[in-house]
């Protein structure tokens, strides 16, 4: 089965502009845990999750602690939401994107998502819009 | 590729009943039928479209459970979905049939829930991507409340900037900056009011004479309905007339007909047809709807059945 058969055709995304306020009114909006960046002209240019987010919002030392309790209060991570909620998607987006054209396989997604432990494939045509998305459950359904 | 746009959309609820009674102190009555669909006039354009397989796109501005149900329900329909979330409820509709007398439902539409200025230029940066994609843009129904009057004016205006189509049906006050804008289809809405840019709509002559004002404003066409089986088309050098035999026609459900008509008209030019011809082939449609239950008839033999139906003829006054 071709994946355009399979995906979810929404085209929910972030412009590359937008701020991660915005962001994160969409993802809690639209209850997804990440969203395709695009160009003006619907163009994936990266894609950006609540973890980027958060991972943004964390002071430096918690990538190499990896635990939170040595962050004093939640007021800190509040605070510096607040300094970076008008920053731009683009500078915490993740630029190398792994995206699947419409016309591939599904089992070509399928080892995407497996091998890259992915939530959400962008699906892209061939001018590299963005044309809907791969979910795993879009997978498991197609698979029953 | 299409898109449609329903800045206003609705959850539908249509109910069929006997006859609506006093009982009592209440009005009451018990739905021998219903049905429930995602609505809004551009949302039952893309409905039409999406079943007889034309790819479209969806832009609304959605919210809370009812605007889920809707993005839900379109995605089943195979529908491309591109919305803008609003924090309040999207609105639902309600229909009543009453036996005999479906050919004039009672209709009750909310206003529907205020739009922010926020939410507006969130769906405006959305559309403007949208238009580096689509062919033809359909701007169909009412506008929510605190969007400015010429929304769909400023709509058409970036479409054609980009050289893309559009199609218009609206009505009320929002309906003249729409055709000041030059659509390249226009059909006024006069459900709720015969008037179209302060002319009152009571004759052929009427259609054809605001048809003619609105076709100097650079719209190359403009449709107006008088009544179910009827319809005018004013271009710049001709005029057509369109009739059905209203006799023939057993009405079950006429919401979302006019909506078919829009469908099956553009579902038509994409085949390369005339436009007389496709609305001969809209009406036709429209008219297979109104003779199903559901909202829109997705069986093209219906379409085809009707179609022998139609008469067109082309008016005196060109």
């Amino acid at each position: 089965m071709k994946v355009k058969e399979i995906m979810t055709k929404d085209l929910t995304s972030v412009r590359e502009d937008e701020t991660l306020k915005a962001l994160i009114y969409l993802m809690e909006k639209t209850s997804v845990s990440g969203v395709p960046v695009t160009d003006e002209r619907g163009v994936v240019v990266g894609f950006i999750s609540e973890r980027d987010v958060i991972s943004a919002a964390l002071p430096n030392y918690f990538e190499m602690l990896r635990t939170a309790s040595y962050i004093p209060d939640i007021n800190q991570l509040s605070r510096r939401l607040e300094e970076i909620k008008g920053d731009r998607v683009s500078e915490y987006m993740v630029e190398d994107v792994i995206t699947v054209d419409e016309d591939e396989e599904d089992i070509h997604v399928a080892d995407l998502i497996i091998r890259n432990e992915l939530n959400r494939v962008p699906v892209i045509d061939k001018e590299g819009m963005l044309c809907g998305v791969v979910q795993r459950i879009d997978l498991l359904g197609a698979l029953l | 590729m299409i898109l449609t746009v329903t800045l206003n959309p609705a959850y539908d609820l249509i109910y069929w009943v006997k006859e609506i009674e006093q009982e009592g102190e209440t009005m009451l009555s018990r739905a021998y039928r219903s049905h429930s669909s995602a609505g809004g006039k551009g949302i039952n354009v893309s409905t039409y479209l999406a079943s007889v397989g034309i790819e479209n796109i969806a832009m609304g501005l959605i919210g809370g459970h009812t605007g889920r149900t809707i993005e839900r329900s379109l995605r089943d329909k195979g529908i491309t979905t591109n919305l803008t979330w609003i924090t309040e409820e999207t609105r639902s509709n309600v229909a009543i049939l009453r036996k005999g007398k479906e050919d004039t439902p009672i209709e009750i539409n909310s206003e529907g829930p205020p739009i922010s200025e926020r939410a507006l230029e969130q769906f405006l940066k959305q559309y403007k991507t949208m238009l580096h994609r689509v062919e033809c843009v359909v701007l169909s129904g009412s506008i929510p409340p605190r969007v400015p009057n010429d929304i769909y004016g400023k709509l058409v205006r970036l479409a054609k900037e980009k050289d893309i189509r559009t199609v218009v049906n609206t009505g009320g006050d929002h309906l003249g900056p729409a055709a000041e804008a030059g659509p390249y289809l226009l059909k006024p809405d006069i459900r709720e009011r015969k008037k179209v840019m302060g002319e009152v709509i009571d004759s052929s002559q009427s259609i054809i004479d605001i048809g003619k004002k609105i076709i100097g404003y650079g719209t190359e066409y403009v449709l107006l309905s008088h009544g179910l089986t009827g319809d005018i088309l004013v271009s710049k050098d001709k005029i057509w007339d369109f009739e059905a035999d209203r006799e023939k026609l057993t009405p079950k459900n006429r919401v979302g007909a006019g909506d078919t008509l829009i469908g099956g008209i553009i579902y038509q030019l994409l085949e390369g047809k005339d436009m007389h011809e496709a609305v001969r082939y809209g009406l036709a449609a429209a008219m297979a709807s109104v003779e199903v239950y559901e909202k829109i008839c997705r069986d093209t033999s219906l379409v085809h059945a009707q179609l022998s139906q139609v008469a067109v003829s082309e008016m005196e006054g060109s």
